[in-house]
Protein backbone atom coordinates (compact mmCIF):
# COMPACT_ATOMS: atom_id res chain seq x y z
CA UNK A 1 0.00 0.00 0.00
CA UNK A 2 1.21 3.62 -1.02
CA UNK A 3 0.43 6.31 1.14
CA UNK A 4 1.03 10.08 -0.28
CA UNK A 5 1.75 11.13 3.27
CA UNK A 6 1.68 15.12 1.78
CA UNK A 7 -2.04 14.54 0.70
CA UNK A 8 -2.48 12.79 4.19
CA UNK A 9 -1.21 15.34 5.86
CA UNK A 10 -3.67 17.78 3.99
CA UNK A 11 -7.02 15.68 5.30
CA UNK A 12 -6.27 15.94 8.60
CA UNK A 13 -5.39 19.27 8.72
CA UNK A 14 -8.71 20.27 7.11
CA UNK A 15 -11.10 17.48 9.67
CA UNK A 16 -12.89 19.84 11.88
CA UNK A 17 -12.17 18.59 15.45
CA UNK A 18 -15.86 18.84 16.57
CA UNK A 19 -16.71 16.97 13.45
CA UNK A 20 -15.30 13.91 15.42
CA UNK A 21 -17.76 12.45 17.48
CA UNK A 22 -21.22 14.03 18.53
CA UNK A 23 -21.22 14.64 21.81
CA UNK A 24 -24.94 16.52 21.89
CA UNK A 25 -26.73 13.51 23.80
CA UNK A 26 -24.05 13.72 26.33
CA UNK A 27 -24.42 15.28 29.80
CA UNK A 28 -23.03 18.45 30.28
CA UNK A 29 -21.95 18.22 33.80
CA UNK A 30 -20.45 14.52 33.48
CA UNK A 31 -18.36 15.84 30.12
CA UNK A 32 -17.32 19.04 32.25
CA UNK A 33 -16.68 17.50 35.53
CA UNK A 34 -15.95 13.99 34.67
CA UNK A 35 -14.88 12.98 31.54
CA UNK A 36 -12.78 16.12 30.33
CA UNK A 37 -10.97 16.73 33.92
CA UNK A 38 -10.38 12.90 33.61
CA UNK A 39 -8.51 12.53 29.95
CA UNK A 40 -6.56 15.16 31.59
CA UNK A 41 -5.57 12.96 34.09
CA UNK A 42 -6.85 15.27 37.36
CA UNK A 43 -8.10 13.95 40.10
CA UNK A 44 -11.67 13.99 40.64
CA UNK A 45 -12.50 12.86 44.43
CA UNK A 46 -15.78 10.77 44.17
CA UNK A 47 -17.22 12.77 46.57
CA UNK A 48 -16.50 16.23 44.85
CA UNK A 49 -19.42 15.13 42.36
CA UNK A 50 -22.89 16.79 42.47
CA UNK A 51 -24.99 13.33 42.19
CA UNK A 52 -27.91 15.14 41.69
CA UNK A 53 -26.68 16.96 38.47
CA UNK A 54 -26.90 13.86 35.86
CA UNK A 55 -28.75 10.22 35.77
CA UNK A 56 -27.72 6.85 35.95
CA UNK A 57 -28.91 6.69 31.63
CA UNK A 58 -26.50 9.72 31.41
CA UNK A 59 -23.96 7.25 32.50
CA UNK A 60 -25.12 4.42 30.03
CA UNK A 61 -24.85 7.08 27.31
CA UNK A 62 -21.13 8.16 28.30
CA UNK A 63 -20.19 4.50 28.36
CA UNK A 64 -21.56 3.95 24.60
CA UNK A 65 -19.69 6.91 24.05
CA UNK A 66 -16.33 5.32 25.64
CA UNK A 67 -17.26 2.71 23.39
CA UNK A 68 -17.46 4.70 20.22
CA UNK A 69 -14.33 6.73 20.94
CA UNK A 70 -12.73 3.23 21.72
CA UNK A 71 -13.71 2.05 17.83
CA UNK A 72 -12.33 5.09 16.55
CA UNK A 73 -8.58 4.56 18.56
CA UNK A 74 -8.48 1.21 17.85
CA UNK A 75 -9.03 2.46 13.83
CA UNK A 76 -6.48 5.18 14.11
CA UNK A 77 -4.10 2.69 15.75
CA UNK A 78 -4.50 0.32 13.18
CA UNK A 79 -3.72 3.00 10.28
CA UNK A 80 -1.07 4.29 12.45
CA UNK A 81 0.42 0.90 12.60
CA UNK A 82 0.17 0.44 9.22
CA UNK A 83 1.89 3.86 8.35
CA UNK A 84 4.62 2.60 10.61
CA UNK A 85 5.50 -0.19 8.89
CA UNK A 86 5.53 1.13 5.26
CA UNK A 87 8.66 1.11 3.60
CA UNK A 88 10.02 4.45 1.72
CA UNK A 89 9.69 5.50 -1.93
CA UNK A 90 12.66 7.68 -2.94
CA UNK A 91 11.30 10.92 -4.75
CA UNK A 92 11.61 10.14 -8.37
CA UNK A 93 13.16 13.81 -8.89
CA UNK A 94 15.71 15.37 -7.10
CA UNK A 95 14.26 17.21 -4.04
CA UNK A 96 16.24 19.96 -0.99
CA UNK A 97 15.33 19.89 2.07
CA UNK B 1 -6.47 7.15 29.94
CA UNK B 2 -8.90 5.51 27.74
CA UNK B 3 -8.56 2.40 28.55
CA UNK B 4 -9.29 2.86 31.92
CA UNK B 5 -11.79 5.17 32.01
CA UNK B 6 -14.80 2.74 31.54
CA UNK B 7 -13.50 0.82 34.69
CA UNK B 8 -12.81 3.97 36.27
CA UNK B 9 -16.59 5.88 35.19
CA UNK B 10 -17.83 2.56 37.17
CA UNK B 11 -16.93 4.10 40.72
CA UNK B 12 -19.55 6.82 39.79
CA UNK B 13 -22.28 4.65 38.40
CA UNK B 14 -21.86 2.88 41.26
CA UNK B 15 -22.01 5.94 43.83
CA UNK B 16 -24.76 7.55 41.75
CA UNK B 17 -26.82 3.82 41.69
CA UNK B 18 -27.08 3.96 45.87
CA UNK B 19 -27.55 7.51 45.33
CA UNK B 20 -30.89 6.92 43.44
CA UNK B 21 -32.04 4.39 46.58
CA UNK B 22 -30.71 7.07 49.17
CA UNK B 23 -28.01 4.83 49.98
CA UNK B 24 -25.15 6.87 49.27
CA UNK B 25 -23.84 6.92 52.68
CA UNK B 26 -23.76 3.51 52.95
CA UNK B 27 -20.23 3.84 50.27
CA UNK B 28 -16.92 5.03 51.49
CA UNK B 29 -16.48 7.81 48.57
CA UNK B 30 -12.92 8.73 49.98
CA UNK B 31 -11.21 7.58 46.54
CA UNK B 32 -10.42 9.65 43.48
CA UNK B 33 -12.49 8.44 39.99
CA UNK B 34 -10.08 5.65 38.86
CA UNK B 35 -9.82 1.68 38.14
CA UNK B 36 -8.61 0.95 41.52
CA UNK B 37 -11.18 2.90 43.34
CA UNK B 38 -14.06 0.75 41.67
CA UNK B 39 -12.48 -2.62 42.39
CA UNK B 40 -12.07 -1.85 45.57
CA UNK B 41 -15.38 -0.58 46.21
CA UNK B 42 -17.48 -2.77 44.62
CA UNK B 43 -17.38 -5.78 47.03
CA UNK B 44 -18.28 -2.80 50.35
CA UNK B 45 -21.02 -1.89 47.87
CA UNK B 46 -22.17 -5.87 48.44
CA UNK B 47 -22.49 -5.45 51.80
CA UNK B 48 -24.34 -2.33 51.84
CA UNK B 49 -26.48 -3.24 49.58
CA UNK B 50 -28.92 -4.92 52.88
CA UNK B 51 -27.15 -6.49 55.48
CA UNK B 52 -24.51 -8.79 54.79
CA UNK B 53 -25.15 -11.35 57.25
CA UNK B 54 -22.04 -14.14 56.09
CA UNK B 55 -20.06 -14.61 53.68
CA UNK B 56 -18.12 -17.97 52.97
CA UNK B 57 -15.03 -18.54 50.27
CA UNK B 58 -13.31 -21.27 49.20
CA UNK B 59 -11.58 -22.61 45.72
CA UNK B 60 -14.16 -23.07 44.07
CA UNK B 61 -17.48 -20.84 45.41
CA UNK B 62 -18.15 -17.56 47.24
CA UNK B 63 -21.54 -17.78 49.02
CA UNK B 64 -23.09 -14.81 50.49
CA UNK B 65 -26.15 -14.51 53.00
CA UNK B 66 -28.17 -10.86 52.98
CA UNK B 67 -30.94 -10.20 55.06
CA UNK B 68 -32.91 -7.09 56.02
CA UNK B 69 -34.79 -5.58 58.76
CA UNK B 70 -37.04 -5.26 56.78
CA UNK B 71 -37.57 -8.45 54.96
CA UNK B 72 -37.44 -9.32 58.47
CA UNK B 73 -40.63 -7.43 59.70
CA UNK B 74 -42.27 -8.43 55.71
CA UNK B 75 -42.37 -12.41 56.49
CA UNK B 76 -42.98 -11.54 59.91
CA UNK B 77 -46.63 -9.87 58.43
CA UNK B 78 -46.84 -12.91 55.54
CA UNK B 79 -47.64 -14.92 58.74
CA UNK B 80 -50.10 -12.56 60.63
CA UNK B 81 -51.73 -11.94 56.53
CA UNK B 82 -51.92 -15.87 56.23
CA UNK B 83 -54.18 -15.99 59.78
CA UNK B 84 -55.79 -12.91 59.29
CA UNK B 85 -57.17 -14.36 55.64
CA UNK B 86 -57.01 -18.16 56.58
CA UNK B 87 -54.52 -18.29 53.50
CA UNK B 88 -51.54 -20.91 53.31
CA UNK B 89 -47.92 -19.23 52.88
CA UNK B 90 -48.29 -20.61 49.55
CA UNK B 91 -50.94 -18.87 48.82
CA UNK B 92 -50.11 -15.84 50.27
CA UNK B 93 -50.00 -13.10 47.50
CA UNK B 94 -47.34 -11.41 49.46
CA UNK B 95 -44.99 -14.14 49.37
CA UNK B 96 -45.45 -15.10 45.73
CA UNK B 97 -45.01 -11.29 45.32
CA UNK B 98 -41.57 -11.40 46.79
CA UNK B 99 -40.62 -14.88 45.25
CA UNK B 100 -41.53 -13.24 41.38
CA UNK B 101 -39.55 -10.12 42.52
CA UNK B 102 -36.27 -12.35 43.75
CA UNK B 103 -36.52 -14.53 40.83
CA UNK B 104 -36.78 -11.76 38.46
CA UNK B 105 -34.27 -9.55 39.40
CA UNK B 106 -31.66 -12.58 40.02
CA UNK B 107 -32.03 -14.24 36.81
CA UNK B 108 -30.72 -12.43 34.37
CA UNK B 109 -26.78 -11.98 35.65
CA UNK B 110 -23.97 -12.52 33.99
CA UNK B 111 -21.52 -15.35 35.11
CA UNK B 112 -22.16 -18.56 36.89
CA UNK B 113 -24.26 -18.21 40.01
CA UNK B 114 -26.91 -19.89 41.92
CA UNK B 115 -29.38 -18.53 44.35
CA UNK B 116 -32.11 -19.47 47.36
CA UNK B 117 -34.64 -17.47 48.81
CA UNK B 118 -35.62 -17.99 52.38
CA UNK B 119 -38.89 -16.71 54.48
CA UNK B 120 -38.26 -18.26 57.94
CA UNK B 121 -39.16 -16.28 61.10
CA UNK B 122 -37.32 -18.59 63.30
CA UNK B 123 -34.56 -16.30 64.48
CA UNK B 124 -33.27 -12.69 63.54
CA UNK B 125 -32.25 -12.91 60.28
CA UNK B 126 -33.82 -16.34 59.21
CA UNK B 127 -34.98 -14.71 56.04
CA UNK B 128 -32.48 -13.88 53.80
CA UNK B 129 -30.82 -14.58 50.16
CA UNK B 130 -28.56 -16.96 49.94
CA UNK B 131 -26.47 -16.01 46.65
CA UNK B 132 -23.21 -18.41 45.71
CA UNK B 133 -21.21 -18.03 42.39
CA UNK B 134 -17.84 -19.82 41.28
CA UNK B 135 -14.28 -18.40 41.00
CA UNK B 136 -15.17 -16.46 37.38
CA UNK B 137 -18.07 -14.19 38.90
CA UNK B 138 -15.93 -10.69 37.76
CA UNK B 139 -16.36 -7.48 38.81
CA UNK B 140 -18.55 -6.49 35.96
CA UNK B 141 -21.15 -8.94 37.13
CA UNK B 142 -20.75 -7.91 40.71
CA UNK B 143 -22.26 -4.88 39.44
CA UNK B 144 -25.18 -6.31 38.39
CA UNK B 145 -25.72 -8.48 41.63
CA UNK B 146 -25.86 -4.83 43.45
CA UNK B 147 -28.39 -3.24 40.35
CA UNK B 148 -30.22 -6.32 41.59
CA UNK B 149 -29.95 -6.85 45.42
CA UNK B 150 -30.61 -2.98 45.99
CA UNK B 151 -34.05 -3.55 44.21
CA UNK B 152 -34.79 -6.58 45.71
CA UNK B 153 -34.05 -4.80 49.31
CA UNK B 154 -36.15 -1.52 47.99
CA UNK B 155 -38.52 -3.84 47.34
CA UNK B 156 -39.22 -4.81 50.70
CA UNK B 157 -39.19 -1.61 52.22
CA UNK B 158 -42.07 -0.21 49.87
CA UNK B 159 -44.08 -3.52 50.28
CA UNK B 160 -43.60 -3.45 53.84
CA UNK B 161 -45.38 -0.20 54.29
CA UNK B 162 -48.45 -2.02 51.74
CA UNK B 163 -48.64 -5.06 54.13
CA UNK B 164 -48.47 -3.23 57.57
CA UNK B 165 -50.82 -0.82 56.28
CA UNK B 166 -53.27 -3.87 55.72
CA UNK B 167 -52.07 -5.70 59.24
CA UNK B 168 -52.69 -2.31 60.95
CA UNK B 169 -56.51 -2.10 59.85
CA UNK B 170 -56.96 -5.43 61.16
CA UNK B 171 -58.36 -5.76 64.66
CA UNK B 172 -54.93 -6.91 66.72
CA UNK B 173 -56.24 -10.39 67.91
CA UNK B 174 -58.94 -11.43 65.73
CA UNK B 175 -58.20 -14.13 63.10
CA UNK B 176 -60.64 -15.04 60.35
CA UNK B 177 -60.96 -18.54 62.41
CA UNK B 178 -62.16 -17.08 65.56
CA UNK B 179 -64.05 -14.66 64.03
CA UNK B 180 -66.11 -17.21 62.26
Amino acid sequence: MNIDLARFCILLSEVQEDEFLDESGLSPYLMEHLFYPYMKGKNIPLDSLDYDAFELEDLDRLFDYLGDLETVYSKLQDKAEKIWKGSPIACRSRAFC
Amino acid sequence: MLDYARSAFHSVYLCKLFHSYGKLDALDTGWNVDEDAWWSMVYDALEATGTLVSAISDDWKTQYYLSSPEMMEYYRHCRTYCKTHGVSLKDNPFMKKAEEQVNHMLQELSGNYGWTLLTRINHQWASGIVFYHDDYFDAYAYMELIEALLEIFHFYETELEALRQIISNLEPTKTKKEAA
